[in-house]
């Protein structure tokens, strides 16, 4: 047992390791071009926007990031384990509500949420160290109701998950002094320049590709295929999922704080169930097993939304304006993502992946 | 093991494959699991049954394996073989009965257990992991000793690095032993059943485990895909010394491979002995003969 390691950095150099045969991030049958070419992609858009630069259309894309970044963090936990969650979206609000607290001018904040604790009534931070202590803030909750619903399978554990966002939202919609209940909670810094929003996504991106082809990756998507079989290998299924759960509940987390700063203003119902509809149709459209599909499901949808709302306001036809009827949106959306889950039940993507090499079988 | 080498006679060379077999094992360092003349049991059952609502699976069946033995079971369809290698593995608690594996005793024992003990199952109806690649298929079956956790193999930490390298290089050990090398990088699910009964061997072979449960490896194959089969699961039991309960319907296959045979018919053991005393049981032709089988096959 004497076999040494080269001593690379494996996260450097994309080309070393598709070189080195069985080297150690190739394991999972996937490519670390995957990652790369989704970032690329988003820093692509990034970069039109900058060009373009109007005001409207750079907001559209620091949603398109933000959404980026809950989908792949749908993807981490649904994705891998096969476990329908209903929930993650409660960590958004966790998230959102953490980085409002400690943003927030203390004199505002006094007057508008008293019931916080003295020293965060006194805080004022930067949004991105408030996102930082938004992630680990939905991280840790994640862990505590993770132990409870990752013994749970199939409907059973999706519907816990259900009932877990039911209840962040019952709180935060009732805890007057400290969430400012069902009104809005004002006076969050608006971050409007799209580099953190992409930065964000794109470390997201990699964690979420990480954990795919990490241990606990492998044997949570054994433990999706066949979960007998992965208990027979000695896999302990609750302890992956909750590994992925917990992982997915700080991304989530981070998006929350991060759509606090994009919008700045946050209330119980923005993360709840249209939220949660809108970023599974996303994942689920994109491909729920996929990386790639997630990525690319939302900034499809999104393109398809943007398309509609712009039909929506109207077009100029030969002198009249064309306008689509208020509420067709929703409608065409909805049908075409029948359409798209008809034609590719497991969604656009699948279970593959963006590589450069087309050869990777099926 | 006093039992011949006899590989040519099915057609198949695996002397090769053998040699790497063997490189496996040195690799491993580990010695070869090999109770010298003292035959103890490795796997026990007393007196077990097993009932669904009103239907009796199993009613008071006793096993015994030895260490290092090709252990057969047959029986009709519905007979309980299944249903036997599931309690062994803790999918199913029995309704009564003990088990002893390993020297411990136990009515139900935890599924995900099974592999510290140093057992390994393959499953009836293929049970794959379908959307994994083969080599990923073949490493899973070391998961319940990597310990690397997420967050060093995530910095890449050198001792989570080595243990991922050599999990891939015992799995492609296996791929080679098995002659599916080929496939190391395909997905899975996308392959023909016979290389998929396969990889599912090599997933349960790769920790080298003590006992090996094999439900039915054989099942819809071709003539030849059944020879390389049966060639592969004397090569695990001679060259690691694997103890081998095999559930199979082809009786031929059963007579040449098995040290001894137990015979289920209804959930009752109806006979239990060498394949010579197997064979001219009449108990046993009798059960053959009366049941209906998806496979006919001579019993004399
Ligand atoms: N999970 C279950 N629920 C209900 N009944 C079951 C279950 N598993 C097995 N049985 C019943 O127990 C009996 C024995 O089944 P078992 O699968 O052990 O048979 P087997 O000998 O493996 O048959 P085969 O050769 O068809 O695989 C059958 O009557 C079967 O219907
Ligand atoms: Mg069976």
């Amino acid at each position: 047992m004497s076999i040494s390691t080269p001593a690379t950095d494996p996260i450097l150099s994309a080309e070393a390791i598709a070189a080195r045969k069985p080297g150690p991030f190739s394991l999972a049958g996937k490519s670390i071009v995957t990652p790369i070419l989704l970032v690329l992609i988003l820093l692509a858009i990034a970069i039109v926007t900058m060009m373009i630069g109007s005001k409207p259309f750079n907001q559209v894309i620091i949603d398109l990031f933000v959404r980026v970044i809950l989908v792949v963090g749908l993807y981490v936990f649904i994705g891998n384990s096969g476990v329908m969650s209903f929930g993650q979206i409660g960590f958004t609000c966790l998230g959102a509500y953490v980085a409002a607290w400690l943003t927030i001018n203390p004199v505002m904040k006094k007057m508008s949420l008293p019931g916080l604790p003295d020293f965060i009534l006194k805080t004022k931070m930067e949004y991105w160290q408030a996102a930082i202590f938004a992630t680990i803030f939905a991280a840790i909750a994640a862990l505590i109701f993770g132990r409870i619903l990752m013994r749970l399978s199939g409907i059973a554990a999706s519907i816990a998950t259900f009932a877990m966002l039911a209840m962040i939202n019952t709180i935060y919609s009732n805890w007057d002094r400290v969430t400012g209940a069902t009104s809005s909670v004002v006076g969050i810094p608006i971050v409007r320049s799209i580099w953190p929003y992409f930065t964000a996504a794109a470390i997201v991106i990699f964690i979420a590709w990480l954990h795919a082809i990490s241990r606990a990756g492998l044997a949570l998507r054994a433990a999706r295929d066949e979960p007998t079989a992965a208990a027979a290998s000695g896999i302990d299924i609750p302890k992956q999922r909750l590994i992925a759960f917990v992982i997915s509940g700080a991304i989530m987390g981070a998006g929350g704080a991060l759509t606090a700063h994009s919008i700045g203003v946050v209330t119980p119902d923005n993360f709840y169930l249209s939220l949660t509809f809108v970023t599974l149709s996303m994942l689920v459209v994109g491909g729920m097993g996929s990386l790639t599909g997630s990525v690319l499901g939302v900034v499809i949808l999104s393109a398809l939304i943007q398309g509609l709302r712009f039909l929506e306001a109207g077009v100029p036809v030969g002198g009249s304006m064309l306008a689509l009827p208020k509420g067709l949106q929703e409608i065409a959306l909805g049908i075409i993502m029948i359409v798209i889950l008809v034609l590719r039940p497991s969604g656009l993507f699948g279970n593959r992946e963006l590589t450069l090499n087309r050869n990777r079988s099926e | 093991m006093d039992r011949k080498f006899a590989y040519d006679t099915m057609g198949l060379d695996l002397r090769e494959n053998l040699d790497i077999g063997a490189a496996l094992t040195s690799v491993l360092g580990r010695q070869e699991a090999q109770a010298s003349g003292a035959n103890g049991a490795i796997l026990e059952l007393n007196d077990v049954s097993l009932s669904f609502g009103g239907i009796s699976a199993l009613r008071n069946v006793d096993l015994s394996v030895r260490r290092g033995e090709i252990r057969s079971i047959i029986g009709p369809n519905g007979a309980g073989k299944s249903s036997l290698i599931n309690i062994v593995s803790g999918v199913y608690e029995p309704t009564n009965g003990t088990v002893r594996l390993q020297g411990r005793a136990y009515r139900a024992i935890a599924a995900t257990r099974l592999a510290q003990l140093r057992v390994a199952r393959t499953f009836q109806n293929l049970a794959l992991f379908k959307g994994l690649t083969v080599t990923e298929n073949i490493v899973s079956g070391l998961a319940f000793k990597r310990r690397a956790a997420f967050v060093t193999q995530a910095l890449g930490l050198p001792w989570a690095r080595r243990e991922e390298r050599e999990s891939r290089e015992r799995a492609l050990e296996v791929l080679r032993f098995l002659d599916i090398e080929a496939y190391a990088d395909r997905l899975a699910g996308s392959l023909p059943y016979g290389i998929q009964k396969r990889i599912e061997l090599g997933r349960a072979i790769v920790a080298e485990p003590e006992l090996l449960l094999l439900d039915e490896p054989m099942a819809g194959m071709t003539v030849a895909e059944k020879q390389a089969m049966a060639a592969f699961v004397r090569a695990v039991n001679d060259t690691f010394g694997t103890t081998i309960v095999l559930i199979e319907h082809d009786v031929a296959v059963v007579m040449d491979l098995s040290d001894r045979i137990a015979v289920l018919d209804h959930g009752v053991k109806i006979a239990d002995g060498t394949p010579d005393q197997v064979r001219n049981d009449p108990a046993v032709i009798d059960a053959y003969i009366g049941a209906v089988h998806d496979e006919p096959a001579e019993v004399a």
